[in-house]
């Protein structure tokens, strides 16, 4: 079944913040260039996919496009066959795709953490003992069981991050797009919080969308998209697109450390091929070569 | 100009049931010429203990000294402690307000010259030539065209360029200090390179002694030359990255996170191959592996 599907979708901002259609609002600025450009992708439910870009590159408003807070100038989206278009449909598609944004600070809304958690269950109509199980079932997956009560703007920049990622888990919503949320988390924190997300993946058979800057995290992803100043230039496996060491340095991105380190050597005339991903694989192949 | 922490403890909202200690009892020194690196979990206290070092803060119990200056004394100048000190926040470019990149810049630099007013009123065109000057500095030391990029919007540009402009503001005071709160997070691959060469460059032509929070640790062993390490508001140690990401059992006992060249030769090592150092990037790992082979022959 196909959770998201993208159809040649274009999308300006409008220079005055006005998030009508460009072509709607007549102003003397007029609208700025080009976001997002003719994007189409297909995302089935159940799957794991990684977005990665530069700065600038789109991803944040692809991932904004997902939920209808911004609507394609061109082009339609489908979010379980609704398209983004049919306002009727919104509320629908706002439960079924949850996001978490890059930051924190703007996504705390209530002064208690319990509260700012129960927030978006209360306003899809949960009832108050499911939300309490709720926040308490969020609470465990960020690791932050002991902040329930604690005061939402007395938290370090992580732990802010951790219940913006609990706020979205307790809507439990089909799909979870994760727009860099980890980005200030600490190593440790981070895997938790991808252990917590692949578990989701694999056992409730949520879908995943993460968008990220770290190579080694997309490589967990089943299908990698890779976008280049509003346009989708790479779409494939992680084996398959950090295969492309040279053509993703030259978009300003990078690869795994496994794959630099066997690409570096295979340069240097090592007979070693370079589609590794991970640490444990590249040891493998150098037990071989020592 | 060096930074000295004796004794330091920090409690927030002291006195109310929100109390929460946030540092414990912080020994410290940060030398001229220093890269200094700090690392602990979120919500271990560094952004609390850097927030000392130019009194944004000050200290429940101990002193913090920079220069000699301890800026919790009656009398201290926190202007001129300030200006000495440049700090970057976490995320600086929501920081960013002016209309124009080049007010965005100025803003510190206009604002530290204005009480002196009575110069400012004699003669207004130098204080114009000079605030141009700085900001110019500025700019073209953050590796951006100042022609080019002075009358834009700050928000019209890129996530690297607004941080790079967010850095520029700090660095227009001329800082002998420079501390940074996760300077490279959220930016891409390519820009996070830059901002770390932007570093050295600025050390080596500016503000010698650089001190960088950061959750990458291939950042900083590959960058600093002492880092702390801070847990639940203590400081565990301050060690060479070789020191530290040797240290098996610390490492283990403090669930320190190693960077990923380090895990692949401790891998090897179990296997019986073992090298004299550790490297910390793919750069360096690559070198010595390439090293190696060559050494007993093989493929090269
Ligand atoms: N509210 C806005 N108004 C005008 N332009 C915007 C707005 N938000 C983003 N843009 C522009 O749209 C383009 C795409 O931005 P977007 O935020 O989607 O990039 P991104 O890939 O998420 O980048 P990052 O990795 O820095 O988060 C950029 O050129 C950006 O400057
Ligand atoms: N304004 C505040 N009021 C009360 N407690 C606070 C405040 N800011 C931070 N804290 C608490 O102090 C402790 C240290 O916070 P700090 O922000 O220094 O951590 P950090 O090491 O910088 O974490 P991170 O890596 O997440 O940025 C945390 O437990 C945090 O909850
Ligand atoms: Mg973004
Ligand atoms: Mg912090």
């Amino acid at each position: 079944m196909e959770a998201i599907r993208f159809d040649n979708v274009t999308f300006r901002y409008n220079q005055t913040g006005d998030l009508r259609p460009p072509e709607e609002v007549l102003t003397d600025f007029g609208p700025s260039d080009y976001a997002v450009r003719g994007i189409s992708f297909s995302i089935q439910k159940g799957e794991f996919v990684a977005i990665l870009g530069h700065n600038g590159s789109g991803k944040s408003t692809v991932a904004k496009l997902m939920n209808g807070l911004l609507f394609p100038e061109k082009g339609t989206i489908t979010v379980f066959g609704m398209s983004t278009r049919e306002l009727e449909k919104l509320f629908e598609i706002r439960k079924r795709v949850g996001i978490v944004f890059q930051n924190p600070d703007n996504q705390m809304i209530a002064t208690i953490v319990e509260d700012d958690i129960a927030f978006g269950p209360e306003n899809i109509g949960i009832e108050p003992d499911e939300i309490s199980r709720r926040v308490d079932w969020a609470l465990r997956c960020v690791g932050m069981e002991g902040y329930r009560m604690a005061s939402s703007f007395r938290l370090s920049g992580g732990q802010k991050q951790r219940i913006a990622i609990a706020g979205v888990l307790a809507i439990q919503p089909q799909v979870l797009v994760l727009d860099e949320s980890t980005a200030m988390l600490d190593p440790l924190g981070r895997k938790e919080v991808l252990d917590v997300v692949k578990s989701l993946n694999k056992q409730q058979g949520m879908t995943v969308v993460l968008i990220t800057h770290f190579m080694e995290e997309a490589s967990l992803a089943d299908r990698i998209i890779v976008l280049n100043d509003g346009e989708k230039v790479l779409e494939g496996t992680p084996r398959q697109v950090f295969s492309r060491y040279d053509y993703l340095k030259s978009i300003g991105l990078s690869v795994p450390f496994a794959a630099k380190v066997a690409r570096i050597l295979k340069d240097k005339g090592v007979p070693i091929e370079a589609d590794v991903l991970t640490t444990e694989e590249l040891f493998e192949r150098i037990c071989q070569l020592l | 100009m060096s930074i000295i922490v004796k004794h330091l403890s920090f409690v927030y909202n002291p006195n109310t049931p929100f109390a929460k200690k946030a540092l414990n009892d912080i020994n410290l020194v940060i030398e001229d010429g220093d890269f200094f690196g700090i690392i602990g979990h979120t919500g271990s206290g560094k952004s609390t203990l850097v927030q000392h070092f130019n009194a944004l803060i000050k200290p429940s119990r101990g002193n913090v000294r920079v220069d000699g200056m301890d800026p919790a004394e009656k009398g201290a100048d926190l202007r001129e402690l300030r200006s000495n000190v440049g700090m970057v926040f976490q995320y600086p470019e929501y920081q960013l307000f002016a209309e124009t990149v080049f007010d965005d810049v100025a803003f510190g630099f206009r604002n530290y010259y204005k009480r002196s007013k009575k110069e400012l009123k004699r003669d207004p065109d130098r204080f114009k030539a000079e605030t141009e000057e700085r900001v110019r500095e500025a700019i073209t030391m953050v590796g951006l065209d100042y022609e080019k990029i002075k009358d834009k919007s700050p928000f019209d540009l890129s996530g690297g360029q607004k941080r790079r402009v967010a850095i520029a503001g700090v660095i227009v005071m001329r800082p002998k200090i420079l501390v940074l709160d996760e300077p490279t997070a959220g930016l891409d691959p390519r820009g996070k390179a830059e901002i770390l060469r932007l570093l050295h460059e600025l050390k080596k032509n500016y503000c010698p002694t650089i001190v960088m929070i950061s959750h990458n640790m291939n950042e900083i062993a590959s960058n600093c030359n002492k880092i702390a390490v801070i847990s639940e508001g203590k400081i565990i140690c301050v060690r060479s990255p070789q020191e530290l990401f040797s240290d098996d059992e610390l490492i283990r006992e403090k669930g320190i996170e190693v960077p990923e060249a380090v895990r692949l030769f401790k891998l090897l090592r179990q296997k019986g191959i073992s090298f004299d150092r550790l490297p910390f990037n793919a750069e360096e790992a690559a070198g010595l592996l390439f090293e190696r082979l060559k050494e007993e022959g093989k493929y090269a």
